[in-house]
C-alpha cells in the first residue's frame, strides 16, 4: 500500500542479471582501523591516530569506511564521529 | 604535574592558576598511552582529541596539525568522567587504595599489581608463590608498607560456601621491594584486613559454619611466625556475615539472618585473650537482605540488591536513603566515602551514583556513566577520585562529574543502550544517521559534519541506506524513502511487513549493491526482499522443503558478486548454514 492509499503489487523478479554487491566494511587506504587495538594504522603499520577507550571496537556500533572518511558512533551521542585520514 | 596542581592551591587567582593545572594533568592523564608511544602524538592524536572545554586546547589548539588524520565531528565538548582506565588480561577480583592514595593494588587471579593512582600505569607487580589460588581480598598496612593479599581456590559452585574446605593463604610483601614478608595458610576464605591501629596485625575473617554458633576470625602476626588468635562471637541463629573494619581496636560488622538484620557495633577487646568478645552494642533492624557497609563516622547502614538501594541509622531504623531499581538492577554493593559524607553503588547499565548525606537523610549528589563495566567501587583516601574494578579492567572516575541524568528510579529511558545506524551517501559526502525504532534521520556533511538535513520519518527506523539521491528506510511496516537533497515528500512500499507483527527492531538487515542501484532487506522471516529503484520490490523466496527460514544476517560476499545470506531453519535437525545467494 502507497501512501496514497492505492495499492502496489509486489512483482517476483528473475534474479539472472549480474548483481555486484559492494562491501562496505572496509577501507581502499589499507586504513585498518577501529579494531581491538589502540591505534588507526596503516598499511606500512604507521600509528595514525590513537583512539580512545570508548572509540575502539567493542564500545561502538555501525563502523563505516567510505574511501579515506570513517564514521561510527560510540553508543552515548546520537551524533556520528568521523574521522578523515588522509593518504 | 600533581605537585603543581597542590602547589597553586591558593587563595586568590585560583582559576588562572589552578585550572590551566588541573587541566594539564587530565591532558597528560588521558592520552598518556599516545604521548608515551611518540611525542608527536601530542599534536597527531592528544590535541585532536582533547575537548573542546579543554585549556590545553585552547592554549595550543593552533598547533594541531595532523597531516594523517583529521577529526570531523566527535569532539567532545568536555572531559568525561574517568580520568584513566586500564585494561587486565585476567578478571580483576579486589583492589584497594594505598593508605596516602598515591598507589592502587589490584589483584588478578594469582598475580597482584601495583599501580599509579593518577595514571594507573604498572609500577610493579607481586606474583604469589600459590599459583593455583586466586586474589580475593586486599588490605594495605596503616604505613601503606605492607601489602596483605588473601587468596583462595577457585571455586565456581560455590566460591563462599559456608562448606569451604579448600585451600585459603595469606601473603603479605613489602610493597617497596616487592619481597614476601610472610605467607599464612589460613582456615578457610573471607576477608583479610589490616588492624587499623597496627602494622603487624592481620584479621582474617571466616564465614559462619551451621555447627559452630559462632563468627570466627583469626589474628595473626606478620612479623612473627607464632599461632594466630582466634577469637569468636558467640551466635545462636545460622547467620552471614556482613560488612566490618577494624578502627581504634575496635570491630565493627553487621549480621543477617532469616529473622531480621543484627548490627553488632564497636566490639572491644581484640588484646584479650578470651575467645569470646564483649559485645558492646547490638541494634537490631528489619532489614535483612543485601550488601552492608557501614559509614565510618556515623551509625549509618546501607544495604544493596538488585532491587533497591537503603541506607538507614541503626540506632532507630529510620531510613534515610530508599531508591529503587528501574530498568537495570543495581550492582549489590555501595561504598561510604571517608568523612561518611556521600555513598557510591552503580547499576549494571553501567552508572555510577552519588548520594551526599544531607544530615536527615541521604539526596542525589551526582551520577555518570563509567567506561566500562564494573563488579566493585571505591572512594580514594582524599576522596578525589572513584576506583572501579572488574571483569573488562579498572578505572579512576571523577566524583564531581556533574551530569544530567536524571536519578535511577526515573531514568528508565537512558538505561538502555541505544544501536545507533549509520549511512554515507554513494559520493561519501554526506552521511546519514538514526536510531533504532527513533523517527528522526539527522544528515550531515561528511567533510564539515554541518547538519545538511532533518527528516522526520513519522515512523519507527530499523535501518538506513543511502542510494544515489535517495535515502531508504527499512521501517517497521516496509521500505520508505525520501529524496536526499531536498528532504522531500516520501515515498515507499508500505504494508510489506504486517503491522500486527511484533519486529525485533535488531533482527532486520540491509546490504546494499554495488552501483548503489539496488537493495536487499529483511526482517526475521519476512524477506529477504529485494528492492531496485525504480519501485520495483521482489521476494526471495529460499529453497528450503523444511519451511519458512529466518534471516539472521545479509552481507556482501567475499567476490563482490553475490550475496550471503545467514540463515535458520526450523526443522530441529538440521543445523543453521550459511547460505550463499549468488542473484
Amino acid at each position: 500500500m502507497l501512501e496514497d492509499g492505492s495499492f502496489r503489487n509486489v512483482t517476483k523478479e528473475p534474479l539472472d542479471s549480474p548483481w555486484p554487491w559492494v562491501n562496505l566494511f572496509s577501507c581502499g587506504y589499507g586504513i585498518q582501523g577501529i579494531g581491538s587495538k589502540e591505534w588507526v594504522v596503516d598499511s606500512k603499520g604507521t600509528k595514525l591516530l590513537w583512539l580512545p577507550p570508548n572509540w575502539r571496537a567493542k564500545n561502538v556500533e555501525d563502523v563505516k569506511w567510505n574511501d579515506n572518511f570513517l564514521a561510527f558512533l560510540d553508543g552515548q551521542d546520537p551524533d556520528p564521529i568521523i574521522i578523515q585520514f588522509c593518504p | 604535574m600533581v605537585l603543581i596542581q597542590s602547589y597553586v592551591q591558593v587563595p586568590g587567582n585560583t582559576d588562572t592558576l589552578l585550572d590551566p593545572a588541573a587541566d594539564s594533568l587530565r591532558f597528560v592523564t588521558e592520552f598518556f598511552e599516545a604521548i608515551s608511544q611518540s611525542a608527536s602524538h601530542i599534536y597527531h592524536s592528544a590535541l585532536p582529541l582533547a575537548p573542546h572545554s579543554s585549556v590545553v586546547r585552547k592554549l595550543y589548539g593552533q598547533h594541531i596539525h595532523s597531516p594523517m588524520s583529521r577529526i570531523v565531528t566527535g569532539i567532545p565538548t568536555s572531559w568525561d568522567s574517568c580520568t584513566a582506565s586500564a585494561g587486565a588480561a585476567s578478571e580483576v577480583g579486589c583492589a584497594v587504595w594505598s593508605p596516602c592514595g598515591q598507589s592502587i593494588a589490584v589483584g588478578m587471579g594469582t598475580v597482584i599489581e601495583v599501580r599509579d593512582s593518577n595514571t594507573l600505569e604498572r609500577i610493579s607487580t607481586l606474583e604469589a608463590p600459590t599459583t593455583h589460588l586466586s586474589a580475593h581480598s586486599l588490605s594495605f598496612s596503616p604505613d601503606g608498607r605492607l601489602l596483605a593479599c588473601l587468596q583462595e581456590q577457585e571455586n565456581k559452585l560455590s566460591p563462599r560456601s559456608s562448606v569451604f574446605r579448600g585451600n585459603a593463604c595469606v601473603h603479605v610483601w613489602d610493597v617497596q621491594t616487592g619481597a614476601i614478608i610472610r605467607s599464612i595458610h589460613v582456615h578457610g576464605p573471607g576477608e583479610i584486613v589490616f588492624s587499623g591501629d597496627s602494622n603487624r596485625r592481620v584479621i582474617n575473617f571466616l564465614p559462619s559454619f551451621p555447627s559452630s554458633k559462632q563468627y570466627q576470625f583469626h589474628i595473626y602476626d606478620v612479623l612473627e611466625d607464632t599461632q594466630p588468635h582466634m577469637a569468636g562471637l558467640p551466635w545462636s541463629h545460622d547467620h552471614q556475615m556482613g560488612a566490618h573494619w577494624i578502627h581504634e581496636g575496635s570491630l565493627r560488622f553487621a549480621t543477617s539472618s532469616g529473622l531480621g538484620g543484627h548490627f553488632i557495633i564497636g566490639i572491644r577487646g581484640l588484646q584479650q585473650t578470651s575467645h569470646l568478645l564483649p559485645m558492646v552494642e547490638l541494634f537490631h533492624v528489619p532489614r535483612h537482605s543485601g550488601k552492608f557497609s557501614f559509614s565510618p563516622v556515623s551509625f549509618h547502614a546501607s544495604f544493596v540488591t538488585e532491587a533497591d538501594v537503603v541506607i538507614l541509622d541503626v540506632r532507630n531504623s529510620r531510613i534515610l536513603l530508599e531508591v529503587k531499581a528501574a530498568q537495570t538492577p543495581f550492582i549489590p554493593l555501595g561504598h561510604f566515602s571517608p568523612d561518611g559524607h556521600f555513598f557510591i553503588c552503580g547499576t549494571e547499565e553501567p552508572r555510577i551514583f552519588i548520594w551526599e548525606n544531607r544530615s536527615s537523610d541521604y539526596g542525589p549528589w551526582s551520577n555518570f556513566r563509567p567506561r566500562l563495566p564494573f563488579e566493585g567501587l571505591s572512594f580514594s583516601p582524599t576522596m578525589s577520585s572513584i576506583l572501579t574494578w572488574g571483569q573488562e579492567g579498572i578505572q579512576l572516575l571523577n566524583p564531581g562529574n556533574q551530569s544530567t541524568i536524571p536519578p535511577p528510579d526515573e531514568a528508565g529511558s537512558c538505561q538502555k543502550r541505544h544501536n545507533h545506524l549509520v549511512a554515507y551517501s554513494s559520493d561519501g559526502a554526506l552521511i546519514a544517521t538514526a536510531r533504532r525504532k527513533d523517527h528522526v534521520i539527522k544528515i550531515l556533511n561528511a567533510l564539515s559534519g554541518d547538519p545538511h538535513q532533518l527528516i522526520d520519518t513519522c515512523m519507527e527506523t530499523l535501518d538506513i541506506k543511502i542510494v544515489d539521491d535517495t535515502i531508504c528506510m527499512v521501517s517497521s511496516c516496509g521500505l520508505v524513502w525520501w529524496d536526499l537533497e531536498t528532504g522531500g515528500r516520501a515515498h515507499g512500499v508500505y504494508g510489506v511487513f504486517d503491522r500486527s507483527t511484533v519486529i525485533d527492531p535488531g533482527a532486520n538487515h540491509l546490504a546494499l549493491s554495488h552501483d548503489c542501484s539496488q537493495i536487499a532487506f529483511a526482517v526475521g522471516t519476512m524477506g529477504p526482499y529485494l528492492w531496485r529503484k525504480g519501485l520495483t520490490l521482489a521476494r526471495v523466496f529460499l529453497d528450503n522443503p523444511d519451511g519458512p527460514v529466518e534471516v539472521i544476517n545479509i552481507q556482501p560476499s567475499p567476490n563482490q558478486r553475490g550475496l550471503w545470506l545467514l540463515t535458520s531453519v526450523t526443522s530441529k535437525h538440521r543445523p543453521s548454514p550459511h547460505t550463499p545467494y549468488t542473484p
